[in-house]
């Protein structure tokens, strides 16, 4: 192990005694869980869209290989050139998130995704790291500075990039953000009765959205009003759910996923628990929650704020997602279209995870704080 | 597993270089109270987390696991089962040998919602092209029901039908699994099978009687019937039914060793794969589920009687030139013979006067028991078929001299012909009753003995002799030694008795010296021909038929002919 020997100080090998190893090696675990799942739930989907069997694992390999690129080398960014990366970031999907609005083809009741050299491309799910990432530094130069607006620049960003979500309409993405947006006022010390306010506030903002957008109405009403009678997808995901009982049907083998829409996208966590069982969706469960809580208690580590606004909104984000695909699977909430995080089939949804997941780790990185002061 | 990441920092050498001095300064940065905030705040988000994750986990227990852990693993991978897409729940029917009489074939009933249907004259035109049955403006109609969301628009497509209506690509169109019984020799069972209604119930024959066994076990059922023989048998009284212009014909072939049923005919009869109404006569099962006077058929079971209870002997004469005077009525014979027959002679020559004359020796009681012994008084018992009759005879405080008289000679009681057949062979079979069975089964059922050999082989050949010398002489089938005895019997119409309209029949057995088979070959209502000399007594339909029956259907049947070597070579010598 010459090559990272801690006489070493080359960037490889410092970003290898830095990196939190038990983080990124959950999240390989998650990325390897991932494509195994989009192995055995898309041929099915695949053959009732009219594609060759291997459409969609071809293509998620391809997704795989960017993914850890994008992993490793953002892990390896300072903590600078992390923030630089998000405000660019930040400006360029915004860019094309408006660009959808005119250019953009939709799907569902959605125009969210835009054609660029052939690949179809989400700007949205590109928007929500970078979002917390410029927001956690905003916060922070509020913290430093005592004259410094962070807050109601803050404000100000959260309200465009809200505005620009709800005229996609992306109403579960919207959600994402604003619950981690609120959870960085939060850490950043909003008072108690504006915790509580805010709270009112969106939930007030989600009655008006129930009565603002059909597609969200919809699913609401399917999920509230509904006597006992699920909407399909959510029935066979039941099903799957049933069918796999503790052990799982083994890989491959399962029979109600060949019948379930989006199998390999929104509803994989099902996919997973008919041919795993039980025991592969704890696994699934209990690997989001030891990242987030690991990013969590990780982002205190050097008393630097802009560290722990950013880990602690990305580690949110990546939790909340998790949280909201897997409790709409499971029918404790109304679906959203949301993915689960590294294991649900997509490109853009796999690359923003990836790019989370870099900037936590590098934001992570024990001499994070230290590089960015050598500077 | 949940370190803070803080502990080890101290130790790490790379580390040490630059932060050990660089730390405080940014602490100087931001407020310590902002710090303990965050701090503080950041082991609530934790809490809450961890909280949401747990109720997530207990879901997925609650979702994946409803009746709690089944683990069927191990039991299904030594025996796998394998599972069939349409599963047939009616089992098939079966001849003796194995042939196919009835099966079931996997097919859908095809429904439709109108209320989601979008273009109901678009799908009506589509599907009136697959449809053969259906013209455009019935499935327009039925599509056009806004108010109901589930009408049938087809039963029982086959699966080639059904991929041709999922090609139309229609949405809101439902399949649902069903299956079709056929039959697959059309009128040929009729009666045995029965048939199914459209939800595949049984409601006659044995579709509707076994129904419980059909639909519980996937195993065949077994019949005794023939194929062939029923092939046979039908075939000729379609024959008889056409010379002899009847109404109707009917036949048993049984074995009168163990009661199998090996045919079972009646015609007119109607084809159970056509669900289209047919006549009330077509869909009776006269042989088991008609009665009629059986008429002088009867007088076998009367000499047995006679004989059995030891008052008659088969040397003793009976004066039959004169009629017999019983209370108030006066019996006379067709064709008297002027001279005393014996006990053979007056079945030969199917004397009513002798009859008459034996049973009187005998008496009422005796009678009596005796016909209730050989199940004249009840319907058939452990018979498969629910179409089954009560026979109809006076009681025992009505049953009068002339009633014992009457029904010495078969009249004055009305039985099926399942009766008369299954007492028959119990007479010629060496004396012991076998319950008729249509059901192959393991175990053999009940048997009582009713008679002695000794009656029962004197009654073999006074039978014989009535195929060699009287009534039944067209019966006979060179080789087979058949016997048998003759019925005429006048129909009650309107409360009297119509001459020109009989029911004849012929009671048979062969080979005579050791009966295998019995044979009744009933004829409903036939006229006179030009061969027949316009007479219509059985000897002119009823035998003849019977003896072509005999003669196609022994072979059929394996049974060894056994000729009398004697009289073939004196019948060569001759024509040369």
């Amino acid at each position: 192990m010459t090559l990272f020997s801690r006489i070493n100080t080359s960037k490889l090998s410092n970003w290898w005694w830095t990196v939190d190893k038990l983080t990124l090696s959950l999240v390989l675990l998650i990325i390897f869980i991932g494509a195994f799942l989009v192995f055995s739930a898309s041929p099915a989907v695949a053959r009732t869209n009219n594609f060759a069997d291997y459409h969609f694992i071809k293509k998620q390999i391809v997704f795989i290989v960017g993914a850890l690129i994008i992993l490793f080398s953002t892990s390896m960014m300072r903590l600078t050139n992390i923030r630089r990366l998000s405000i660019i970031c930040y400006i360029v999907f915004f860019g094309l998130m408006f660009l959808t609005l005119f250019f953009g083809y939709s799907t569902k009741g959605a125009s969210r995704w835009i054609r660029i050299c052939g690949f179809t491309l989400q700007p949205s799910e590109f928007i929500k790291p970078t979002f917390v990432v410029v927001s956690a530094w905003l916060l922070d130069g509020s913290k430093k500075f005592e004259d410094f607006p962070g807050g109601l620049l803050s404000a100000a960003l959260f309200l465009l990039t809200v505005t620009m979500l709800l005229l996609q309409p992306d109403i579960g993405m919207t959600i994402v953000i604003t619950a981690v947006w609120g959870f960085q006022l939060f850490l950043a010390g909003l008072p108690m009765i504006l915790v509580v306010g805010f709270g009112v506030i969106a939930l007030l903002g989600g009655i008006g959205a129930y009565f603002t957008f059909d597609h969200f109405h919809d699913r609401v009403h399917q999920f509230l009003f509904s006597k006992g009678e699920l909407s399909y997808q959510v029935q066979k995901s039941m099903e799957a759910f049933e069918n796999g009982n503790l052990l799982g049907r083994g890989p491959g083998e399962g029979t109600v996923k060949l019948h379930l829409p989006d199998a390999h996208t929104d509803f994989i966590f099902a996919v997973a628990g008919e041919e795993f069982g039980v025991w592969l969706c704890l696994l699934l469960i209990i690997l989001f929650a030891v990242i987030v809580v690991r990013a969590l208690f990780l982002s205190l580590k050097d008393k630097n704020l802009f560290i722990v606004y950013a880990v602690a909104g990305l580690a949110a984000l990546f939790g909340l997602q998790g949280i909201i695909n897997m409790a709409s699977t499971l029918h404790i909430i109304p679906t959203k279209g949301m993915t689960l995080p590294f294991i649900s089939y997509g490109g853009s949804s796999i690359f923003s995870s990836a790019l989370s997941m870099g900037m936590l780790l590098a934001l992570t990185r024990r001499n994070s704080t230290a590089e960015d002061k050598d500077v | 597993m949940l370190e803070l990441g803080l502990s080890k920092r101290k130790n790490n050498p790379y580390v040490l270089k630059s932060a050990q001095n660089v730390y405080p300064v940014f602490e100087e940065q931001y407020t310590s109270e902002s710090v303990q905030i965050c701090q503080k705040r950041i082991i609530f988000a934790v809490i809450g987390f961890c909280l949401i994750y747990l109720i997530i986990a207990l879901k997925v227990f609650s979702v994946c696991l409803p009746h709690g852990v089944n683990i069927d693993l191990p039991t299904e991978y030594t025996d796998q089962k394998v599972s069939f897409k349409a599963p047939i729940l009616r089992a098939d029917i079966l001849d003796r040998n194995g042939s196919v009489l009835a099966t079931s074939l996997p097919t859908v009933d095809l429904y439709a919602n109108p209320k989601k249907i979008k273009d109901p004259k678009d799908a009506a035109e589509k599907l009136s092209e697959v449809l053969d049955n259906l013209t455009f403006d019935q499935i327009f109609a039925k599509l056009s029901k806004k108010r109901s969301n589930y009408v049938l628009l087809s039963h029982d497509l086959s699966p080639s039908k059904q991929a041709k209506v999922n090609e139309l690509g229609i949405p809101t169109l439902e399949f649902q699994k069903s299956e079709k019984r056929v039959y697959l020799h059309d009128n040929l069972f009729s009666h045995v099978l029965g048939f199914t209604n459209i939800d595949n119930i049984g409601q006659a024959g044995l579709e509707k009687s076994m129904h419980e066994r059909l639909t519980q076990s996937s195993k065949p059922l077994e019949l005794t019937v023939d194929l062939g023989v029923q092939d046979t048998i039908r075939e000729e009284l379609l024959d008889a039914i056409n010379t002899f212009s009847a109404v109707g014909a009917a036949a048993i072939l049984m074995d009168v060793n163990t009661g199998e049923i090996l045919s079972l005919v009646s015609l007119p009869d109607f084809n159970p794969n056509i669900k289209i109404p047919v006549g009330e006569k077509a869909l009776f099962n006269f042989p088991t589920l008609g009665t009629y006077e059986p008429g002088s058929v009867f007088k076998t079971f009367n000499t047995a009687l006679c004989l059995e209870s030891g008052k008659v002997k088969s040397t003793d004469k009976f004066q039959t030139s004169k009629p017999v005077k019983v209370k108030n009525r006066i019996f006379s014979d067709f064709h008297s013979e002027n001279r005393p027959l014996t006990v053979g002679e007056v079945l030969t020559y199917s004397s009513n006067v002798g009859s008459i004359e034996m049973v009187e020796r005998v008496g009422k009681e005796k009678q009596r028991q005796f016909l209730e012994n050989l199940g004249f008084f009840e319907a058939i018992k452990d018979f498969e078929l629910s179409e089954k009759a009560f026979p109809s005879f006076q009681s025992e405080k009505n049953w009068s001299d002339v009633t014992m008289a009457t029904v010495s000679f078969g009249h004055g009681i009305s039985v099926t012909p399942l009766h008369v057949i299954t007492a028959f062979a119990a007479v010629v079979n060496g004396g012991i009753y076998h319950s008729p069975t249509l059901v192959k089964t393991r175990f053999k059922k009940t048997a009582r003995r009713v008679l002695s050999e000794h009656t029962s082989q004197q009654l073999r050949s006074m039978l014989r002799d009535v195929v060699l010398y009287g009534t039944a002489k067209k019966a006979e089938v060179s080789g087979y030694e058949v016997a048998g005895k003759t019925g005429t019997a006048e129909k009650v119409v309107d409360g009297k008795y119509a001459k020109k309209r009989v029911t004849n029949s012929f009671i048979s057995t062969f080979p005579a010296s050791n009966p295998k088979y019995a044979l009744l070959v009933v004829i409903d209502e036939p006229k006179g021909t030009k061969e027949t000399y316009s007479f219509i007594t059985s000897g002119w339909n009823a035998v003849p038929v019977a003896g072509k029956i005999i003669a196609k259907v022994a072979p059929q049947l394996g049974l060894k002919a056994n000729f009398d070597l004697q009289t073939q070579r004196a019948n060569i010598s001759a024509i040369e």
